[in-house]
């Protein structure tokens, strides 16, 4: 072999060598990668409570460092935010809590205090989201009070666990919404403070699955079961009503004796009992927003479905969200019954045709909107 | 020997050169996207708080990527205005570089009301509702979306600002 073949093997020989690394070296990185993105898809389809993130760009975050400390008294590994957030925290407790409470009582305290105090970051609904800085933390929720709904979720975690009541972040399963699952003396129950909040009526509080699952879905073999209504408020609080025609009166003497809300128990209804209902309360609205005080005084109302025929209807007096209302198929003699029970309660002197018209034009639940009188034919045997 | 081989090359450049050419577009000019949000909006009296803007913007393509999953670089242009209000109020428009493509960005536009619609029936579900009657269409390279109580009317408007041509399906 003469040298310029020797030369020109050696060569070949190098550059192959140097390929054949280049090309391992470049296999292994790629493998990584793949790795990496298989880890992070596994991750986003797989259920867990943390490290979970909501529309795209709101990340659920572990609160147990922060209640921790709380409970243990020594921050010295929180950081500067979590040390302030805690201090938020701590001072919210501070007002609201005494020592004297039931596990429940201390539950109730904390949602009155986030569903009064606290409002929903509506840029989280822009097509182009604009939410500010924190939403999606008790830290931004505490100090701005002002949070998106894995804002809401986490911080009342947060005050959950710094109360030693057991409470879990619970997602929908298209990963758009958050809200809550909290134990309370051995039952589950589900709590969507964002859905209720500025209306504070209770109709996101203490659900059992059959009531969250009207408007909420998740994953049931991963977040427990939540099957007992009995700190559910509205079924605690629920008045019995004998005759449907007295609601008006009923719904006056909440009003006047300053009762925020007021649950009827229904406990059967058919179709056409629902449409007599609905339209009555369309009425008081109707009465409501003519009356000397003016618009202040809303309603805010939705049903909510009790085992077997039964319901409870939910109204609180501080919100409304105008709905589309059905077609009224009432006869003559029950829109007079209705006239009457209405103008009766509020000495007004509305005929049919405006109640009609309050219907026509909307009342009712925005939040749960699934119980509107569209809802209730589903739902009604 | 070497003429033929320089005339080769000299024939291989001039046709690599005439295929860098080809037709990647329908032939048809967008038009000017300011001008036509413009006239959408004068259009739609109803809207009130709402940001606005184009494929002109610096971070167009990241803006894009939250209406339409199309790749970007199918895009010509594309307008979007939306409420900044917590309302489902939307009008966008895609004019695609390849007529061929139209009906897969109305497709995209298609799959993100449908993404919008679920959102507001968990968090305003009389926003919902509206989403409900969004109208989705196609006109040459354009496909088009539109929100909002004055739907006819910004219809309307951006058919008046293209030249005339048949509307695709909604």
């Amino acid at each position: 072999m003469t040298d310029t073949k020797k030369n020109t093997l050696t060569i070949l020989a190098v550059v192959l060598t140097i390929a054949v690394i280049f090309s391992a070296c470049t296999s292994i990185f790629t493998a990584k990668a793949v790795y990496d993105l298989r880890a992070e898809a596994k991750a986003q389809t797989e259920t867990q409570e943390d490290g979970v993130v909501i529309l795209d760009q709101y990340e659920i975050v572990s609160t147990l460092p922060i209640s921790e400390a709380y409970r243990s008294g020594n921050t010295n590994g929180l950081s500067a935010k979590d040390k302030e957030t805690l201090e938020l925290a701590s001072a919210v407790l501070k007002e609201i809590i005494t020592e004297d409470m039931t596990p429940y009582e201390k539950e109730k305290a904390v949602y009155d205090w986030m569903a009064k105090e606290l409002s929903y970051d509506t840029g989280a609904l822009q097509v182009v989201p604009q939410t500010s800085a924190d939403c999606d933390n008790p830290y931004g929720t505490l100090k701005y009070h002002n949070a998106v709904c894995v804002g809401y979720a986490t911080t009342f975690r947060l005050f959950m666990q710094m109360l030693d009541i057991p409470c879990m972040v619970v997602h929908n399963t298209e990963r758009y919404h958050s809200w809550n699952l909290v134990q309370i003396e051995g039952n589950w129950y589900h709590v969507d403070i964002y859905s209720d909040q500025g209306v504070g009526s209770y109709a996101n509080f203490n659900m059992n699955d059959e009531l969250a699952a009207v408007s909420h879905d998740w994953d049931r073999d991963f977040f427990p079961a939540a099957t007992s209504l009995e700190y559910n408020y509205a079924y605690q609080n629920r008045v019995s009503v004998k005759d449907i025609y007295q609601i008006p009166a009923m719904i006056r003497q909440a009003m006047e004796e300053k009762q925020g809300g007021l649950f009827l128990d229904f406990p059967s209804l058919d179709e056409n009992g629902a449409q007599i209902v609905e339209a009555m309360i369309s009425g008081v609205e109707t009465a409501l927003a003519e009356s000397p005080e003016g618009p202040a005084l809303w309603m805010h109302w939705s049903w909510m479905p009790i085992s077997g025929s039964g319901y409870v209807l939910g109204l609180s007096i501080e919100g409304y969200d105008a709905e589309e209302a059905p077609e009224a198929t009432i006869s003559e003699e029950d829109q007079q019954k209705v006239e009457q029970a209405v103008n009766d309660a509020f000495g007004a002197n509305l005929d049919w045709e405006s109640i009609q018209a309050g219907m026509d034009d909307g009342g009712g639940s925005g939040e749960s909107s699934e119980f509107l009188t569209d809802s209730a034919e589903e739902l009604l045997p | 020997m070497r003429n033929r081989i320089r005339l080769l090359v000299i024939a291989l450049l001039a046709v690599l050169s005439l295929a860098a050419c080809g037709n990647e577009g329908s032939g048809t000019a967008t038009v000017n996207m300011k001008q036509l949000q413009q006239a959408m909006l004068a259009a739609a009296p109803s809207l009130s708080e709402t940001a606005s803007t184009t494929g002109d913007a610096a971070d167009a393509k990241e803006t894009f990527s939250y209406v339409s999953d199309l790749p970007y670089d199918k895009v010509e242009n594309f307008l979007l205005s939306y409420s900044t209000t917590g309302k489902a109020d939307e009008i966008a428009v895609i004019a695609v570089k390849d007529s061929a493509d139209v009906t897969k960005a109305a497709d995209s536009l298609r799959a993100h009301v449908e993404s919008r619609r679920k959102l507001f029936l968990q968090y305003g579900p009389a926003e919902a509702a509206r989403v409900e009657k969004a109208q989705v269409f196609t006109k040459d390279q354009y496909a088009v979306l539109i929100i909002c109580d004055d739907s006819p009317t910004v219809k309307t408007a951006f058919d008046d600002f293209l030249p005339s041509s048949d509307t695709g399906s909604d």
